[in-house]
C-alpha cells in the first residue's frame, strides 16, 4: 500500500511538470547549403531530456515555462543557443565555420571543447593524410605539430619512422611516444628480426584516419600514467555519419627519384677517378711510373669497362594507391567501410612496398540508453627490403664505393660475380638478382565497445581490443657467391607473431554542480587491463640447391632450430576531474595507479598525477569587447608520468640456455636484475597561451615547458670479479626545455579567392643532469655528459690540409690554439649535438573557386649529421681501391700553397686523415618543400547532373626542393635522429596525380 | 529490460575487476629462462648448469684462443708475422700492454664468470649423492684452474713473492661486492684446497669422456700446481697417483699425428686427460685457435726457426710442424690444430696431457734427489716420440733438468705453456730467432720488468676501488 502511495506521489511530482509543457519542434539545417543536419543533439539549457534531430533535421522537444534556452550542438559545427520565447517553432542553421578554439578534439579516454582543455593538445585532421603517397601515418606528421620531429630512418617504403615529442626523454630506455589508436594501447615499431627496417604503423592505412591528437603535457597525457612520459599520440579512424551513403574513390599514381644527388656526395666517373688514383700512385711511390701502371692494371683500368654504378643502382621508383570508402547511416546505426591498395617502388634497387588493407566499423543503438560498436582494421603488407650499412651486399654502399672498372655484367649478358673481381663488396646486379629478402606482415586491429547510459550523465562504456601482428620474413642468399658462399647457401626463416588486447572499463559522469549550469563537473573512474605476448621461431640453414628461384628452397644442414618469446602486462585504475566554471575557468586532475610486469618486485606499482587549469580571459566582464581579440585563453599544467620501455624481464634475476656442451644443454647466470627497477619518471611542467584575433582571422598558440626526467636506466658497472659487467638501474636524469608557437591565418579572403597560411615552429634545449657517479659515457664518436645535451658529439677538431705538405692537420684541443699532424697530440672535444635547436613547418594554401594550390615547407636547424662511412671515400688513399666522392677529388691538396680542407691523395696513406673527426660532420640545417599539390574541383552545378556529389582531380609533390646550408654536405639532410647516416635506400621525391571521387 | 542490463554490466565491471587483479597477471617470466633461484635445485639442473661452466671455458679470451697462444708467444716458441698479420696478439708479443688492452680485460671477465658458474654449483643447496658430489667435485676444480690461470697471469710467482698481492678470491655470488686483491699465499692456498677436496668428491670410477673432468684430472692438475708452487715431495705424490693408475697411455711416435688430426674426446685415456671440447655447433668459427694457425685462415702465428731447430730428425713431433709458402717466405706452419674446416667437429684446446704429468714427475724425481727414476721417466716420453733416440737421456744434476726442459718445451709447444717455464724458474725470456719477429721486438723479457705480469684491466679498476694496479702500469 505504502509503496504504492510513493509511486503515486513520484509520478504526480513528475507529472507536474509535464503539465505545463509546450512541444517545440523545428529543423536543423547546415548554413552552407541549407541541407538538413541530421544528429544534432538538440536540449534545453537548464536541463532535461536531449533529442537529436532525425534524417530529415526535424526534431521534437518538451520543454516547461521554466526553460528558456535551447542549445543546439553536433561536432563539427559551432554550438548555437537560442531564446525560445513564446515560440513553439525554432529553425536554427548551424555553421561549420571552426572557430579554433570550439571545435572538438580528441582527448585522453575522451572528448573535449578545446575551450575546456587544460593540457597541450595538437590536433590534426585527417584530410592531412589523404592521397599522399607515403605509406605511414607518422611520416606524415613532420613538420605539422610544434614541438612533435618525425624522421626518416631510410628511404625504404615502410621503413621505421623515429618521433620526438619535446626532446629525448631518455638515455637507454625507448624515446617514442606512446600510440593510442581507437582507445587501443597498440604494439607500435620494428618487431622485424632479420629486415632491415620495418614499422609496425605502415598497416594502419592512413586513409582510414578521421584525426590525430597529439597529447604533449601532463593534464593531457598523464592520464596514461607510466607509458606518458614522452608525449601520447591519439589517432581516430573514421566512423559513418548518420545521413545519405557516402562513397568515395580515390585513385592515384605517380613517380619518384632520389630527393637529394648533390655534387659533393657523388662517386667519380671514369676519368676522374684515373687520374685521381693515378695522382695517389704515384705520391705513394714516388713517381714509379711501373709500379703505379701495375697497381691501375690490377684495379682494372684497361678491361675497357666504364660503369656508372650510382645509375644502375637507382631507378625511378612507382608510386600506386587506390582507395575506396562507404559510409553512412541513420539515427540507430553507423557504418563505415573501405579498402585500399597501396604500392610504392623506393629509388634503389630491391626496395619496395605494397600494402592491401580494409576497415570496417558499425555503431548501433540498440536503445536509448545502450550502444554498441565493433571495428576491425586489418592489413596484409609485403616488403622487400635491401641491406644498408657496410655490409658487402649493401646495394648504396656498392653505388659510391665500386670501381668505374668494374662490371656488373660478362660479354654474354650473364652476371659477374668473380670473386677476384668483386674482391670486397659485392656486384649489386647481381644480389638483387639472386639474392632475396621478404617481409610479410599481417596487421589486424580490432575492437568491441559498448556504452551504457546508466542515468543521465552517467555512462558507463566497456572496450575490448585486440592488436594483433605477424610477420614472417624467409630471405635466401645463394650458395655460389656472396655472404653464404662459404656455407653453401643459406636460408632464413622467420616467424613472429605479437598479440596484444586491452579492456577498458570507464564510469563518466558529467552534470550539473550548481542551478544555473555555470559550474559543471566531469568525472571518469576506469578500470584497463592490458598483456602483450610475442612469440617467435627461427629456422636457418644452410646448404641449398643450386636452384635458385624456389620461393623456399630446402636447406641440408640445418644449423638454427629456436622459438623464443616475450611477453608483459599492465593493470591501471585511473580518474580524472574536470570542473568548468561558466565556460570561462576550467581546473583538472588526474589520478592513474599503474601495475606492469616489466616493474622490480618491489615497485610493482606507481602513481602519477597531474593538474591543469585554463582561463578563458576573453569570457570575462572585465575584458573589452572587441573584434580585434576574439580569444584568449592561458592554461598551464603540472604533473607526472612515466617510461615504461625498459625492456619486458629487465628487473629479474635469470639462468639462460643455450651454452651447451658435448651437444648436451647447459645453463648459466645471464642477469643480474634488480627488484627495484622501475619505470623512468617525467615530470612535465606546461604554460600556454592560446589567441584569437581578429574574428579568428588568426589563431596563435603559444607553450612554454620545462620536463624533467629522472630515474633513467643506466646500467650500472660491477666489480667483473661478480662475474657480471653491469646491473640496471635507476640512477640518471635529464631535462629538456622549450617552447612552441603554431600561427594559423588567413590573410586574404574575398568571396572566392582565400589564402590560408599555418606556421610552426619549436625550439628544445636538452641537458642531461644526472649520471650515475657522474661518470661521462663515451660511445665515440658520441658522449653523454652531465651538463651538455644527451646527443653530444665528441670528436677531434678538424683544421685541413697543411698548405705547405698536404699533410691532415688537427687542432689539438678545444681551444683552437695549436695544430699539429700527429694523432696521438690530438684530444676530442665537443662540437655539437645531433638534436635540432629548432624545427617546424609551414603551410601555405591558395583557395580560388574550386582550385586549391597548397604548400609546406619543413625545415631543421642546429643539428649536426655524420658521415659515418665518409672515412671510406674521403680517404685521401687509405682505401684507394674504393670509389671516393667528388669532394675528395675536387678539392685535395695538390701543391704548396693550396689551402684546402682535404688533404693530399696518397694511396695506401697511413696519416690518420681519415680518422673520426670534425671533418666528417655537417650541419644538418636545411628546409625542404615537403608536400605540394595542386587541385581542381569540378563546380558542384555540373556535377549534380552526373550524380556525382564531388569531383576532385589533382597533381602532387612531395620532397621536390630541398636546401641545405652547409657547403660540405654530402647526402639527404633527412638521417636518423642521431644523425649519422648509414648508407641506407635513399630519400625520394615524388610526383603523382590522381582523382577523387564522392557520391 | 533496464536493470537486468544494469546488472549484467556490474557483473561484467566486477568480473574484469578480479580477473586481473590477480597478482599473477603482472608476474611474467621469459619463456626460454629461470628464475636464479630456481636454476639450481636437483641433479639434473645441477648437470645442466655444469655443462654451462665448460662451455665458459670456450671464450676466445680464455681457453678458446689467447691463453694457448700468449703462453707461447710471449717466450719464444712462436712469433706473429710481421708482414702479413691480422693485427692480433702484437701488442702481447711487444710487451707493450696497457690496462685499456681487450684481450686482457675480456680474460678477466671470463674466467670470473667461470667462477661465478662454478661457485653457484659448488653454493647450490642440493643434497649429496654421488652424481652431485661428482658434480661438485668438476666445479671444484674448474674453479681452481681459473684462479690458477688468473694467479699466474696477473699475480707474481710463488716461488718470487708469496706475500705480493694476488687476485680477489670469490667463493660466493655477490653482485654488489668490491673485493680487494687477496695474497698469492691465500690464492694458492685456496686453489690447493679446491683441488684436494676435488678429488675426494670425484669418483674414481667415473669414466666419462676426457672432455670432462675426472678425479685423475684433478690429481693431474695437483701435480702441476704443486710444480709451479715449487713444493715438489706433493707434486711427486699427485703425478705418480696420476701415472700409476694405469689408465692413460701414450700414442705411438706413428699415430701422434693421427692423435692430433683428432677433433674428438676420448674415453680410452690416449695422450688426453682433461681437454675443452668444441664442435661443429659450439665453436669460435674464425677466431679457433686452429683459425690462428691454419694458412687458410689467418695463419699469423709461425714456430720459430729455434724451435723447429731444436728437434731432432726422428722426432715424430716435428712432422707436427711443415714449412709452407706465406707470401713467398717460407715459413714454420704448426699442424698440431688441423680440423679449420672439418664441419663434423672442431679441434679441443687440450688443458692438461699424459706427456706432461710425466714430465712433472720426472722432474719432481730429480728435484727430490731421485735421478735414476727421472730418467726412467724422461726417457719413456722421449723414446716414445723419437724411437731412434741415441743416445737416450742418461745426464744428472743441472744438466738432467736441463735436459727435463728442453723435453718439455718439444712436447708442450703450441699448447701455452712455454712462458711459465721461464716464469716459475724465474728466468729471463730470450727470443733466439729474434730476427723472425720483425723489428723493434723486444728480443728478451727479463725478470726484472714490470711486464712479466699483466695489468689489472680498466673496466675492474673503474668500478673497483678496493683493487690496486700492478707495478709499472
Amino acid at each position: 500500500m505504502r509503496k504504492i502511495l510513493c509511486f503515486i506521489s513520484l509520478l504526480t511530482l513528475y507529472c507536474a511538470p509535464l503539465l505545463a509543457q509546450n512541444a517545440i519542434t523545428g529543423k536543423v539545417t547546415d548554413s552552407k547549403d541549407g541541407s538538413p543536419l541530421a544528429g544534432v543533439t538538440v536540449r534545453l539549457k537548464e536541463g532535461g531530456t536531449a533529442v537529436v534531430t532525425k534524417v530529415d533535421g526535424t526534431y521534437q522537444i518538451k520543454s516547461s515555462n521554466k526553460q528558456s534556452i535551447l542549445v543546439f550542438s553536433s561536432i563539427g559545427y559551432a554550438t548555437e543557443e537560442v531564446n525560445i520565447g513564446t515560440r513553439t517553432r525554432i529553425n536554427v542553421s548551424l555553421s561549420t565555420e571552426e572557430k579554433k578554439l570550439q571545435e572538438v578534439v580528441v582527448v585522453a579516454y575522451g572528448a573535449s571543447e578545446k575551450r575546456k582543455v587544460t593540457g597541450s593538445v595538437t590536433k590534426v585532421s585527417g584530410k592531412e593524410f589523404e592521397g599522399v603517397p607515403m605509406p605511414s601515418v607518422d611520416e606524415m606528421l613532420q613538420g605539422k605539430v610544434a614541438g612533435l620531429q618525425s624522421v626518416a630512418t631510410s628511404g625504404q617504403p615502410g621503413a621505421f619512422q623515429q618521433v620526438r615529442i619535446r626532446g629525448i626523454g631518455s638515455i637507454n630506455a625507448g624515446s617514442d611516444p606512446l600510440y593510442v589508436i581507437d582507445g587501443i594501447p597498440a604494439n607500435t615499431g620494428d618487431f622485424s628480426q632479420n629486415t632491415t627496417t620495418a614499422n609496425a604503423l605502415a598497416g594502419l592505412n592512413p586513409n582510414d584516419i578521421e584525426s590525430v591528437s597529439v597529447l604533449k603535457d601532463a593534464a593531457a597525457a598523464s592520464l596514461y600514467g607510466s607509458r606518458a612520459a614522452n608525449g601520447v599520440i591519439l589517432i581516430t579512424t573514421k566512423k559513418g555519419k548518420a545521413g545519405k551513403t557516402k562513397v568515395t574513390f580515390d585513385l592515384q599514381s605517380g613517380f619518384s627519384d632520389p630527393s637529394f644527388l648533390n655534387n659533393q656526395g657523388k662517386p667519380l666517373s671514369w676519368e676522374q677517378y684515373t687520374a685521381l688514383t693515378t695522382e695517389g700512385l704515384n705520391n705513394a711511390t714516388g713517381g714509379d711510373s711501373a709500379t703505379v701502371a701495375f697497381y691501375l692494371d690490377a684495379l682494372g683500368k684497361n678491361n675497357g669497362h666504364n660503369t656508372d654504378w650510382i645509375g644502375l643502382v637507382t631507378r625511378q621508383g612507382i608510386t600506386q594507391q587506390y582507395n575506396a570508402s562507404v559510409s553512412g547511416g541513420d539515427q540507430r546505426t553507423t557504418f563505415f567501410v573501405s579498402g585500399g591498395y597501396y604500392k610504392q617502388q623506393a629509388v634503389v634497387i630491391a626496395s619496395d612496398f605494397t600494402r592491401y588493407s580494409g576497415d570496417f566499423n558499425i555503431r548501433h543503438k540498440i536503445s536509448d540508453k545502450v550502444q554498441v560498436g565493433l571495428s576491425v582494421n586489418g592489413s596484409h603488407s609485403i616488403q622487400t627490403t635491401p641491406t644498408q650499412s657496410a655490409f658487402f651486399r649493401s646495394p648504396v654502399l656498392a653505388a659510391y664505393y665500386l670501381r668505374p672498372y668494374q662490371y656488373p655484367y660478362n660479354a654474354d649478358g650473364s652476371y659477374n660475380y668473380d670473386p677476384n673481381q668483386f674482391e670486397q663488396i659485392f656486384n649489386p646486379m647481381a644480389i638483387a638478382h639472386y639474392d632475396w629478402s621478404t617481409l610479410r606482415t599481417t596487421k589486424i586491429l580490432g575492437s568491441l565497445n559498448g556504452d551504457y547510459d546508466i542515468i543521465r550523465g552517467l555512462r558507463f562504456s566497456t572496450r575490448i581490443g585486440l592488436d594483433y601482428l605477424a610477420l614472417e620474413e624467409p630471405s635466401y642468399q645463394n650458395p655460389f657467391f656472396g655472404d653464404a658462399v662459404t656455407s653453401g647457401g643459406n636460408m632464413t626463416n622467420i616467424y613472429t607473431r605479437v598479440s596484444n588486447w586491452v579492456w577498458t572499463n570507464t564510469l563518466d559522469y558529467t552534470r550539473n554542480i550548481d542551478k544555473g549550469g555555470n559550474l559543471t563537473g566531469d568525472v571518469i573512474v576506469g578500470y584497463e587491463a592490458q598483456k602483450s605476448t610475442t612469440y617467435s621461431i627461427n629456422a636457418i640453414g644452410n646448404g641449398v640447391p643450386q636452384l635458385t628461384t624456389l620461393p623456399l628452397p630446402p636447406t641440408s644442414n640445418p644449423t638454427t632450430a629456436v622459438a623464443t618469446g616475450s611477453d608483459y602486462a599492465f593493470s591501471s585504475v585511473f580518474s580524472k576531474l574536470q570542473l568548468n566554471f561558466k565556460n570561462k575557468v576550467s581546473l583538472s586532475g588526474s589520478l592513474r595507479s599503474d601495475g606492469s610486469s616489466r616493474f622490480g618486485s618491489n615497485n610493482r606499482y606507481g602513481t602519477f598525477w597531474s593538474v591543469g587549469a585554463a582561463w578563458n580571459i576573453d569570457r570575462e566582464s572585465f575584458f573589452p569587447e572587441t573584434d580585434y581579440v576574439t580569444g584568449l585563453k592561458l592554461r598551464a599544467s603540472y604533473g607526472t608520468n612515466g617510461n615504461a620501455n625498459i625492456g619486458n624481464y629487465g628487473w629479474r634475476s635469470l639462468y639462460g640456455f643455450g651454452v651447451d656442451y658435448n651437444k648436451l644443454p647447459g645453463s648459466r647466470p645471464t642477469q643480474v636484475g634488480n627488484n627495484n627497477l622501475t619505470w623512468e619518471l617525467n615530470k612535465p611542467f606546461d604554460v600556454g597561451l592560446e589567441l584569437s584575433l581578429l574574428k579568428n582571422r588568426i589563431t596563435i598558440e603559444a607553450d612554454y615547458y620545462i620536463r624533467k626526467t629522472t630515474q633513467l636506466l643506466q646500467s650500472v658497472p660491477l666489480s667483473l670479479t661478480s662475474g657480471f659487467g653491469s646491473y640496471p638501474d635507476n640512477i640518471g636524469s635529464l631535462e629538456n626545455r622549450g617552447i612552441e608557437i603554431t600561427v594559423n591565418a588567413t590573410p586574404y579572403v574575398t568571396k572566392d579567392f582565400r589564402w590560408d597560411l599555418s606556421v610552426n615552429f619549436a625550439m628544445n634545449k636538452n641537458r642531461v643532469t644526472a649520471l650515475d657517479n657522474n661518470a661521462d659515457i663515451v660511445s665515440l664518436p658520441y658522449i653523454i655528459r652531465k651538463g651538455e645535451d644527451v646527443q653530444s658529439i665528441y670528436t677531434w677538431l678538424w683544421k685541413g690540409a697543411d698548405p705547405q705538405t698536404g699533410a691532415p692537420l688537427w687542432y689539438k684541443d678545444g681551444t683552437k690554439k695549436e695544430t699539429t699532424s700527429d694523432v696521438t697530440q690530438v684530444n676530442n672535444t665537443i662540437i655539437g649535438s645531433a638534436s635540432p635547436k629548432g624545427f617546424g613547418g609551414l603551410t601555405t594554401t591558395f583557395t580560388y573557386k574550386g582550385i586549391s594550390l597548397s604548400g609546406q615547407f619543413n625545415y631543421q636547424y642546429g643539428n649536426y649529421l655524420y658521415n659515418q662511412w665518409g672515412f671510406l671515400s674521403e680517404s685521401d688513399g687509405a682505401f684507394f681501391s674504393l670509389n671516393q666522392d667528388k669532394k675528395e677529388y675536387e678539392r685535395r691538396w695538390q701543391k704548396a700553397g693550396d689551402i684546402t680542407d682535404v688533404p693530399q691523395y696518397v694511396a695506401g696513406n697511413q696519416s690518420g686523415s681519415n680518422n673520426t673527426s670534425s671533418r666528417y660532420f655537417f650541419k644538418g640545417d636545411y628546409i625542404r618543400l615537403r608536400n605540394v599539390s595542386l587541385s581542381y574541383s569540378f563546380p558542384k552545378s555540373m556535377m549534380s547532373r552526373i550524380h556525382i556529389e564531388n569531383l576532385t582531380i589533382y597533381v602532387r609533390g612531395t620532397n621536390l626542393w630541398t636546401k641545405t646550408f652547409d657547403n660540405n654536405i654530402t647526402f639527404d639532410p633527412e638521417q636518423p635522429i642521431n644523425g649519422a647516416n648509414d648508407l641506407q635506400v635513399l630519400m625520394q621525391k615524388t610526383f603523382s596525380f590522381g582523382l577523387t571521387v564522392n557520391l | 529490460m533496464k536493470f537486468k542490463i544494469k546488472y549484467i554490466l556490474i557483473i561484467v565491471a566486477l568480473g574484469s575487476v578480479m580477473v586481473s587483479c590477480k597478482k599473477q597477471f603482472l608476474d611474467l617470466k621469459p619463456p626460454d629462462s629461470i628464475p636464479s633461484d630456481e636454476a639450481i635445485v636437483d641433479e639434473s639442473s645441477m648437470s645442466t648448469a655444469v655443462n654451462g661452466m665448460y662451455s665458459a671455458l670456450r671464450n676466445v679470451d680464455f681457453f678458446g684462443r689467447t691463453l694457448p697462444i700468449d703462453g707461447d708467444l710471449l717466450a719464444d716458441n712462436i712469433y706473429i708475422d710481421p708482414v702479413q698479420n691480422s693485427n692480433r696478439y702484437l701488442v702481447d708479443m711487444n710487451y707493450t700492454y696497457i690496462a685499456e688492452t681487450g684481450t686482457i680485460g675480456a680474460f678477466w671477465s671470463e674466467a670470473y664468470n667461470a667462477i661465478l658458474r662454478a661457485n653457484n654449483i659448488i653454493n647450490a643447496e642440493v643434497a649429496s649423492s654421488p652424481t652431485v658430489d661428482q658434480l661438485r667435485g668438476e666445479a671444484l676444480t674448474i674453479r681452481a684452474l681459473c684462479y690458477f690461470e688468473l694467479i699466474k697471469w696477473f699475480a707474481k710467482p710463488y716461488t718470487t713473492d708469496p706475500s705480493s698481492p694476488g687476485v680477489p678470491l670469490v667463493l660466493k655470488y655477490d653482485a654488489f661486492a668490491k673485493p680487494a686483491r687477496n695474497t698469492v699465499t691465500e690464492v694458492y692456498a685456496q686453489i690447493e684446497q679446491d683441488l684436494t677436496n676435488a678429488v675426494n668428491l670425484l669418483d674414481a670410477a667415473n669414466d666419462k669422456n676426457s672432455s670432462y673432468v675426472t678425479q685423475l684430472a684433478a690429481e693431474a692438475l695437483l701435480a702441476r700446481f704443486y710444480q709451479f708452487k715449487g713444493d715438489w715431495s706433493n707434486a711427486l705424490q699427485a703425478a705418480s697417483d696420476v701415472v700409476s693408475s694405469g689408465k692413460f697411455s701414450l700414442a705411438d711416435s706413428a699415430s701422434l699425428v693421427t692423435y692430433w688430426s683428432n677433433p674428438f674426446p676420448v674415453s680410452n685415456g690416449l695422450e688426453t686427460i682433461f681437454e675443452v671440447e668444441f664442435d661443429n655447433v659450439n665453436n669460435n668459427g674464425t677466431d679457433n685457435l686452429s683459425n690462428f694457425y691454419d694458412q687458410a685462415g689467418y695463419g699469423d702465428a709461425l714456430c720459430t726457426n729455434d724451435l723447429y731447430d731444436t728437434y731432432s730428425a726422428t722426432d715424430a713431433r716435428r712432422n707436427l710442424i711443415q714449412s709452407e709458402s706465406r707470401g713467398g717466405r717460407a715459413v714454420w706452419v704448426v699442424h698440431k690444430y688441423p680440423n679449420t674446416t672439418n664441419v663434423n667437429g672442431k679441434d679441443a684446446t687440450k688443458i692438461i696431457r699424459y706427456a706432461e704429468v710425466l714430465l712433472i714427475l720426472s722432474e719432481a724425481y730429480a728435484r727430490t734427489g731421485d735421478e735414476p727414476n727421472a730418467l726412467l721417466t724422461l726417457n719413456s716420453l722421449a723414446l716414445k716420440r723419437d724411437p731412434h733416440l741415441f743416445p737416450a737421456y742418461a745426464s744428472s744434476g743441472a744438466a738432467l733438468l736441463s735436459d727435463i726442459y728442453k723435453e718439455r718445451r718439444l712436447e708442450l709447444a703450441f699448447e701455452g705453456h712455454r712462458y711459465w717455464d721461464y716464469v716459475r724458474l724465474n728466468q729471463n725470456v730470450v727470443r733466439t730467432s729474434i730476427s723472425q719477429y720483425g723489428p723493434g721486438v723486444p728480443a728478451t723479457l727479463p725478470t726484472s720488468s714490470t711486464r712479466r705480469i699483466w695489468p689489472i684491466p680498466r673496466g675492474e679498476l673503474n668500478a673497483n676501488p678496493n683493487v690496486t694496479q700492478n707495478p709499472g702500469y
